[in-house]
């Protein structure tokens, strides 16, 4: 990954955290919950990577940095709220997010967008056993998701995302994701079979 | 779902990330931002006023209780309107209990269930925001079963952070204030002074305020059950992540933090140079960077022999010697060094020092940073002391806590033995600067166990157009919301008995009782509810009661 540069994939998703990384962060949240100026650390160590998610989801630049710019609002506002679960608080960045993004798509505000790369597709494409099939049919064949299942498919094939943190983001187990995963890949295959066939 | 694809997309560059990652402007949006709520609308109070429960402060009570529902309907306050809690049943409402209050006295109310209103003087404004004089009357009621609440039509969703929650009630309650069957308001310096009687125990409830203006719930803070709520945001936000008697503990253990950062800063302190004393012998030895940064700061720099040394010879500082250790001498400025030779040990205590110009130098340069380092650590002490300061006050406040639960149960287990016989029953505590809906919940997500496409129907099979769904289990006090947008994901747990209420756009009630429901099996992820319709004008609200637990 090119530094100083956002990416699909960001990075800070994916690291593991040490217990001692985690009771910082710990703090810094209990911190910011008396005194909302104490949010700064975490705001700037998770800017990027919510700004990374947000852009995967919407067409524009412009469009992520307004919604990266409420999905903190809201994170501060419901902070009384956020109970630490053993993961970094950006799980819960995420979710909220997410849950933005849901709002502004239903509103019509916003268009919801999938981002893909030459790499992502490619990968997608080996997991479903069609290495060769064209943008075309995999674009028609991603159109026949549902929204949750697309965001899964996002989240995992996409932005390579661990179980452990799917899970936490959309608030399920993660044995449910796995499964879940499964399904939706094969449901993928059929329907690029079928397009193909046609 | 129609998905925009968009491939290869150009990338945020880091110009612009920096352009708009801007903390300070956006807390300053926070601020300004519609986004932040009115946190504590209605109870955070920040001032404790203690009542004490059974005084002589209590006045007779007036309690009446009204036979129709025409209170709202005729004095429609502006604030709390039809639209905010309409009714699911059209023409059937919980029954509010009308009392009157002097504004200008003290007066305490006790509901038939054991609840308490303590109003203090001059606990009601005008629309001016003027004290109110004379009487005022109040309409009180409660909400404790699923059956209140579905009747009452209070929304009983939580959105927090964009994800809708559904609240597990602990006990809800209304209350509202007229004059001339003109609302009054209430006074926020001086907070009436609820204690609801609830059935339901558990110290894992929230409590909230249902603000008119957006029928959103928002957060007062966390629920104590009894215990007299001046928590401070602090205390409350520790107790979120930690046990109460883990507190203390964690207090303690930032106090001795903040200590340690007081040792580190001292340590940094700039080392100062000596002048070499006149007279006072003086040798060179290399020194180890590394090892003793605070030597090797200085440029020249020698050792000068210390007065301690009793019998110093100057003829060995001319010898060449096979090792020299270096040692400081802790809490001073000298060293003792160990010059070693194949046959022989000296030990000399020597300090270092500067000579001329090179001591000059030095001592501009210490000048210089002497200054940083006062600012820095000035600005550091500064820092901690604020630091413990909070601390400080966070561990009295865990002290107060205590103390004030301690006399508090102790308040409300004599109050209970006038009150209830029972003693399943905790006292939830609301200051209502506000007049309006509170509630004491605790948000839940949807069931887990099954989740299918929900239809309802009739009994022939004709699908139900409701507005409302309310899936409800049986023995808790939690009721689940759908609407039609989202009942093609109808979650709920198998292993609950399991009801479903609902109203017909004509006014109808269906329900579907836990037998049938379990009977219902999903078929291709599909599961077609047959609900009872009950065709009988239901009136009064005994009778729809009975009609949500029938059939």
């Amino acid at each position: 990954m090119l530094s100083g540069v956002v990416q699909s994939r960001m990075s800070e998703g994916f690291r593991v955290y040490t217990q001692e990384e985690l009771t910082v962060e710990q703090l810094q949240i209990e911190a910011s919950r008396r005194d909302p100026a104490e949010f700064a650390p975490l705001y700037d160590k998770y800017y990027r990577s919510v700004l990374g998610f947000v852009y995967n989801r919407v067409e524009d630049k412009e469009q992520a940095f307004d919604v990266t710019s409420q999905v903190f609002h809201q994170a501060l506002e419901s902070l009384h709220r956020y109970s630490f679960r053993g993961l970094p608080i950006s799980a819960w960045l995420y979710r909220i997010a997410l849950n933005t993004l849901g709002k502004l798509y239903r509103s019509g505000k916003v268009r919801r967008t999938v981002s893909l790369s030459d790499k992502t597709e490619r990968e997608l494409a080996n997991e479903t056993d069609h290495s060769s099939v064209t943008d075309e049919v995999l674009f028609r064949a991603l159109q026949s998701l549902e929204e949750d299942e697309m965001q899964l498919v996002e989240m995992r094939f996409f932005e390579q995302r661990p179980f452990a943190e799917i899970a936490e983001i959309i608030g399920n187990t993660e044995s449910a994701v796995k499964q879940r995963l499964y399904k939706i890949l094969g449901i993928l295959k059929d329907r690029i079979n079928k397009l193909e066939e046609q | 779902m129609s998905y925009n694809i968009k491939k290869n997309s150009e990338p945020i560059s880091e110009k612009e990330i920096t352009e708009k990652k801007d903390f300070d402007r956006f807390l300053k949006e926070k601020n300004t931002s519609p986004l932040s709520s009115r946190r504590g609308a209605g109870g955070e109070v920040g001032k404790w006023v203690m009542v004490t429960i059974g005084t002589a402060a209590l006045v007779g009570v007036i309690i009446m209780v009204s036979n129709d529902n025409d209170v709202v309907e005729q004095s429609l306050s502006p604030v709390l309107t039809e639209k905010t809690i309409r009714p699911n049943l059209s023409g059937v409402d919980i029954q509010k209990t009308v009392f009157y209050a002097d504004a200008g006295k003290p007066e305490t109310y006790t509901h038939p269930n054991g609840s308490k209103i303590i109003i203090p003087e001059g606990a009601f404004l005008d629309e001016k925001g003027k004290p109110v004089k004379g009487k005022v009357k109040l309409t009180y009621r409660e909400f404790h079963t699923p059956e209140d609440i579905f009747l009452s039509g209070i929304p009983m969703t939580y959105d927090s952070a964009g994800t809708q929650y559904h609240f597990e009630s602990a006990g809800m309650l209304e209350i509202l204030a007229y004059q001339d069957d003109k609302p009054v308001f209430a006074n926020p310096e001086k907070p009436i002074r609820i204690e609801m009687a609830s059935t339901q125990p558990g110290d894992h409830y929230n409590k909230y305020f249902l603000d008119p203006k957006d029928q959103n719930w928002k957060f007062l803070g966390k629920d104590s059950a009894g215990v007299p709520d001046n928590w401070s945001k602090e205390l409350d936000s520790l107790l979120d992540i930690m046990p109460p008697e883990k507190v203390a503990e964690y207090i303690s253990r930032k106090l001795n933090d903040a200590w340690n950062e007081k040792i580190k800063v001292d340590l940094k302190k700039p080392p100062f140079p000596k002048k070499a004393e006149k007279g006072k012998f003086l040798f060179n030895i290399d020194v180890d960077s590394a090892q003793f940064p605070e030597i090797a700061k200085f440029k020249n720099v020698k050792f000068e022999v210390s007065s301690k040394n009793k019998d110093f010879k100057p003829e060995k500082a001319n010898k060449t010697w096979r090792s020299v250790k270096l040692t400081r001498i802790d809490s001073t400025n000298e060293y003792k060094i160990l010059f070693t030779d194949w046959k022989e040990k000296y030990t000399v205590i020597a300090v270092p020092a500067l000579e001329g110009d090179d001591y000059d130098k030095a001592k501009l340069e210490f000048d210089k940073k002497y200054v940083t380092y006062n600012k820095e650590s000035d600005a550091k002490q500064k820092e901690i002391l604020k630091r413990n300061n909070q601390l400080s006050k966070l561990n009295e406040l865990y002290g107060t806590q205590v103390d004030l639960e301690n006399r508090d149960q102790s308040a409300v287990l004599l109050n209970n033995a006038g009150r209830q016989s029972t003693t399943d029953i905790v006292f939830r505590v609301f200051y209502a600067d506000n007049f309006g809906i509170y509630n004491c919940d605790c948000p839940k997500m949807l069931p887990k166990g099954c989740d299918v496409v929900a239809k309802f129907c009739d009994s022939t099979g004709k699908a139900l157009d409701l507005q409302t769904i309310y899936l409800v289990e049986k023995g808790k006090n939690q009721m689940y919301t759908y609407y039609p947008r989202n009942l093609n994901s109808f979650k709920y747990n198998p292993n609950r008995q399991n009801m479903v209420w609902s109203v017909t756009k004509d006014n109808r009630l269906v329900t579907i009782m836990p037998d049938n429901f379990k009977k219902v099996k999903p078929k291709k992820d599909t599961c077609v509810y047959r609900m009872k319709i009950i065709d009988t004008k239901i009136a009064s609200e005994g009778y729809a009661r009975t009609c949500l637990n029938m059939w």
